[in-house]
């Protein structure tokens, strides 16, 4: 939950019963967890749980703003509210993280565990290096990589570019053979 | 570098930020991200965007985000009721539907037999990520700190000390609050650290250190710890 305790428990929240009602919330639940698991970084592994029970009633604020809360909507409708709110949680815990090391309490023996700064040390720099390697890229070789870095199969490569097969897989062969080699001239070895 | 836990290794790596690095330019709108993930836009505004994203470990998070959810969306179908957010009524029925029978208990027996042959294989899933090589990430529980940490340290004496599991030695690596490194070890076969004095020598009275520590066992496997925070005198 968030740490200014800006959001309740859900099951508090005036008009979740009839949310719960009208949409399989656990469902939902199940989902936007499996999407922030999957999509954010592990330095954000801590506050998961935190940023969809946040967002969950963030969904419902917004429904009740619009006066849709109380009545079943499009599904596609529905994860566009889902996005906007899921988003703007994983920003917020973002921000909390940045900042946080500023303002840190000194340890109590067993509290949850949260980002590493060695471990976000070295790994922004090498997010660093790899965007340097990316830029000085052929463009089309760049473009697949990129999106297979942001986590695109080779399918939705396809499909995105209008590329066929051989040529997605060809591009990212290549693509990576020139990532991996000018991150070994920067010294990452693997 | 690029195996299935690098390709991991280096999104992880795009969406960590550098403290105080901004990227190029202002980023585009979470519409405009949303829509470009999920493929809707223009080539050229499509390709614009990939290029802000890569440099920018904010909308990379969010561009994986859309992805993810368009995944699920496009899984659960993209008719009015979409599994996920399906009426509570109907999310009744399907579960009723897919009570466990005898039949269904033998046909899924079956496939799960043929799924663990195919993956032992590698026929199914070729992308999916292999697991790191015996790293522990953030939040390793296996080693705490023995800082009493309702006294500040000496800084001419800033020793930290630890326990953990049984490990052939230890390497240790501090910065400050903002991340700047300030002093490191490595290969220590005692659990603890004496930082030493010039390297706290700029911090003001009551800085904040922040300390981490790594236990490498044989065959190099590494249990990390979690990120521990003492505070100078």
């Amino acid at each position: 939950m968030a740490e200014d305790g800006a959001h309740p428990p859900p099951r508090h929240a005036p008009g979740w019963e009839r949310f719960e009602e009208l949409h399989d919330v656990e469902g939902l639940r199940r989902s936007l967890l499996g999407c922030v698991s999957r999509a954010c970084p592990s330095w954000l592994s801590a506050q998961r749980e935190d940023i969809v029970q946040a967002a969950l009633v963030r969904i419902l604020e917004a429904l009740r703003r619009r006066g849709e809360s109380d009545r079943p909507l499009p599904a596609s409708y529905l994860w566009k509210v889902a996005w906007n709110a899921t988003i703007d949680e994983i920003r917020r815990a973002t921000r909390r993280g940045e900042r946080g090391l500023e303002d840190l309490p000194v340890d109590p023996p067993d509290r949850a565990p949260r980002a590493d700064p060695g471990t976000m040390h070295a790994s922004a720099a090498l997010g660093e290096a790899v965007r340097e390697c990316l830029a000085a890229m052929h463009r089309p070789r760049r473009i697949a990589v990129g999106l297979h870095l942001l986590g695109h199969t080779v399918r939705e490569l396809m499909e995105m570019q209008g590329w066929n097969e051989k040529q997605v897989r060809n591009l990212l062969h290549r693509g990576l053979k020139d990532l991996r080699a000018c991150l070994r001239r920067k010294g990452y070895e693997r | 570098m690029t195996r299935p836990d690098d390709i991991d290794r280096l999104r992880e790596a795009l969406a960590t930020p550098r403290p105080g690095a901004r990227p190029a330019g202002p980023c585009p709108g979470d519409d405009v991200i949303r829509a470009a993930a999920r493929g809707e836009l223009a080539a050229a505004r499509r390709e614009a965007v990939v290029d802000h994203a890569l440099g920018c470990p904010d909308c990379t998070i969010a561009w994986r985000l859309a992805l993810e959810m368009a995944r699920e969306e496009r899984g659960h179908g993209s008719d009015a009721t979409a599994v996920a957010f399906r009426p509570a009524d109907r999310a009744a029925a399907q579960r009723r539907a897919r009570r466990w029978t005898p039949a269904r208990v033998a046909v899924l027996a079956a496939a799960a037999s043929l799924a663990l042959v195919a993956v032992g294989l590698g026929v199914l899933w070729p992308e999916r990520p292999a697991p790191s090589s015996g790293l522990r990430l953030a939040g390793g529980v296996a080693i705490r700190s023995l800082v009493d940490a309702s006294r500040p340290l000496p800084r001419d004496n800033a020793v930290l000390r630890w326990e953990g599991p049984e490990v052939e030695s230890w390497d240790v690596f501090v910065t400050t609050s903002d991340l700047t490194p300030i002093a490191s070890a490595h290969g220590l076969t005692e659990p603890r650290y004496r930082v030493p004095p010039e390297a706290l020598a700029g911090l003001p009275p009551g800085a904040r250190i922040v300390w981490q520590v790594t236990g490498v066992s044989v065959a190099d496997r590494r249990t990390i710890s979690r990120t521990f925070v003492s505070t100078l005198d």
